[in-house]
């Protein structure tokens, strides 16, 4: 059976939940990452912080809100008032924007439960220790190209395991 | 009278418990929990109305019998219109052109915005305003920078009046309005002169607190002069078809009355009419995305609140207990109109203030039928209902739960960030409805007594 644990790449994460944001947004901008995790300081996984939620944040919470406005076609925006709104989104901490319900999973989960994942709305999975909640790597759509490409030796790998078994 | 219904009631009463004490306890019971907030209304209205049914007081044909439809199909219609019509941009246009008419003037936009909302109340309904305007209202004050709290109160404020002025205006009104039969144009000939007075007086009030301090600069109103209004109407055809069906039902409910169609009729005709205007040259496909889509943004759980509130109201008119108080009522009036209706005027203030008035005009209304025989027959009651509206609508502004367009504009603000504090409101509020209220007085006495 192909586990997490097997398939993932390895990651660190040098963005803290209390950090600000303007840390985060500086760290993407430079990296070119779209999503990016976010730990606490004693290294356990803390949540997600994706540019399409920044992005989120940075329009008016009018349009955003629950019952809120549900079109902005009359809004005519300088790029000073979207700076103002990145401004403010920057001052605060990470842990106030970044997604800290997102889906994990383990070493031993089944990797099919990371796939079901990337099927939904999230397209990184973070793999983290079952009993510590530290950060050990992420899957995504990319990573499990990869495990496709490479079809002999995961054949061989999953003969392997069912032999063990 | 209440006696012989009490009999009645008492035969299949669970454990032969007397059905004026039970119901008395289930109203008492479901009222408290409404006001205590801790569980949602519908699923509390709902849950009265079953004790009410299982313990016996009443049978399902009598609860059935209890549940007012017209005014069920009166909300459910226009909400299915006011859904459609929405999607069109035009309460959004209205708003925006509002402001820049004034020039991005804050005191300007605080002025207009609160008449925009008073008459959208008075012809669509104020809970159904408040959700399309303040949205708009909270964007142009973050645009200009100034203290959103004026213009939140104004809303509140100006929903409630505006909303008094006609029968589908605020919900104690299509309560009342069902129960008497009283047209359209009644409550518009009766209620609508006293609620501009009051609209202008609550004008005067907001300039006078908040004349001076709303300031801001030439740059920050240059970005709301900036706004394409036009660019909110998002579709030309289905603003001609949703504005031309809104027109024939505010028709409808005038001219109705004199071919005795009542008003949930119109709306739910006008709604079914709308519906299938916006599905011609739609295939199947479209027409159930449609329909769906409007059906959606019916508050479904503001209709099951009154079904359930109409049961429970029925439970205890048929066990009696109205008869009852309303005896009473009329012994502490001595049976007088004028005091009968200048108490049930400041009774209705004052209780709409501390709870949700939808449940106390609900309860009021069959003790109010209950007082018609002792005043003196349909003539001499009229005043006490136009009392108990006007007391009830305009005493919703007495505080943050006064009514349900206040509760509705408390979760817009703080979803947005600026909670609005019970007490804060209250300052502005309370005052103000007094005000208003004793302006209703005076009107009421010039009107049926002098």
């Amino acid at each position: 059976m192909l586990v997490c644990g097997e398939i993932m790449r390895a990651m660190k994460t040098c963005l803290y939940a209390d950090d600000p944001t303007e840390t985060a947004v500086a760290f993407m901008s430079e990296k070119h990452m779209g999503l990016v995790p976010v730990v606490e300081r004693n290294e356990t996984f803390a949540g997600l912080l994706s540019g399409d939620r920044l992005m989120h944040l940075m329009l008016p919470k009018h349009l955003t809100m629950i019952r809120g406005l549900n079109r902005m076609s009359y809004l005519r925006e300088s790029k000073e008032e979207l700076l103002e709104r990145l401004e403010e989104l920057s001052q605060r901490p990470i842990r106030e924007v970044m997604d800290e319900r997102a889906k994990v999973v383990h070493l031993d989960t089944p990797m099919i439960e990371a796939q079901k994942i990337l099927a939904g709305t999230q397209f990184v999975v973070p793999v983290v220790d079952k009993e510590t909640r530290k950060l050990l790597g992420a899957i995504s759509f990319f990573t499990i190209l990869s495990l496709l490409r490479d079809e002999e030796g995961w054949g061989e790998r999953i003969q392997h395991d069912e032999g063990d078994a | 009278m209440h006696g012989t219904a009490s009999a009645e009631a008492a035969h299949a009463v669970m454990f032969g418990l007397d059905p004026l004490w039970l119901s008395s306890i289930i109203l008492v019971i479901t009222y408290v929990v409404l006001l205590s907030e801790k569980f949602h209304r519908t699923v509390v209205a709902l849950l009265g109305a079953g004790v009410m049914i299982v313990s016996g007081v009443l049978d399902q044909d009598q609860a059935i019998a209890g549940i007012d439809f017209n005014t069920i199909a009166l909300l459910c219609g226009m909400m299915i219109i006011v859904s459609i019509t929405r999607k069109t941009g035009v309460f959004e246009f209205v708003a925006i052109f509002a402001a820049q008419k004034v020039k991005a003037d804050p005191l300007g936009i605080l002025i207009m915005m609160s008449i925009v909302t008073a008459v959208f109340s008075a012809l669509l309904d104020n809970l159904t305003t408040v959700l399309l305007v303040v949205p708009v209202a909270l964007l142009i004050v973050d645009k200009l920078k100034v203290s959103p709290y004026p213009f939140l109160f104004s809303q509140i404020l100006a929903s409630n009046v505006g909303g008094t002025a006609t029968l589908i205006g605020d919900p104690p009104n299509i309560l009342i309005g069902s129960a008497t039969g009283y047209s359209f144009n009644a409550f518009l000939f009766q209620l609508g002169p006293v609620s501009a007075v009051v609209m202008v007086v609550v004008v005067g009030i907001f300039y006078l607190i908040w004349g001076r301090s709303l300031q801001t600069t030439d740059a920050l109103k240059e970005r709301v002069m900036r706004f394409d209004a036009l660019g909110s109407l998002q579709d030309m055809r289905l603003l001609k078809q949703s504005l031309g069906v809104l027109v024939l039902v505010i028709a409808g409910f005038i001219i109705g009355e004199h071919y005795h169609i009542r008003p949930g009729t119109t709306a739910m005709f006008g709604a079914a009419l709308l519906l299938f205007i916006v599905s011609i040259g739609e295939d199947r496909r479209g027409q159930a995305e449609q329909v769906r889509e409007a059906l959606e943004e019916v508050e479904w759980s503001a209709l099951f609140f009154f079904i359930g509130l109409f049961v429970v109201v029925g439970g205890v008119e048929h066990a009696g207990l109205l008869g009852i108080l309303a005896e009473k009522l009329m012994a502490l009036t001595g049976g007088d109109p004028m005091i009968t209706a200048f108490t049930t005027l400041w009774l209705s203030a004052g209780v709409s203030a501390a709870i949700d008035n939808i449940p106390f005009v609900a309860t009021m209304i069959p003790l109010v039928e209950s007082m018609e025989a002792g005043l003196g027959g349909p003539v001499a009651i009229e005043p006490i209902w136009w009392s108990l509206a006007l007391g009830a609508c305009l005493g919703g502004n007495g505080s943050l739960i006064g009514a349900a367009a206040n509760v509705m504009v408390a979760g817009l603000s703080e979803r947005a960030g600026t909670p609005i504090g019970f007490m804060r409101f209250m300052a502005i509020g309370m005052p103000i409805m007094v005000l208003s209220v004793a302006i209703a007085n005076v009107y009421l006495y010039f009107r049926h007594f002098a």
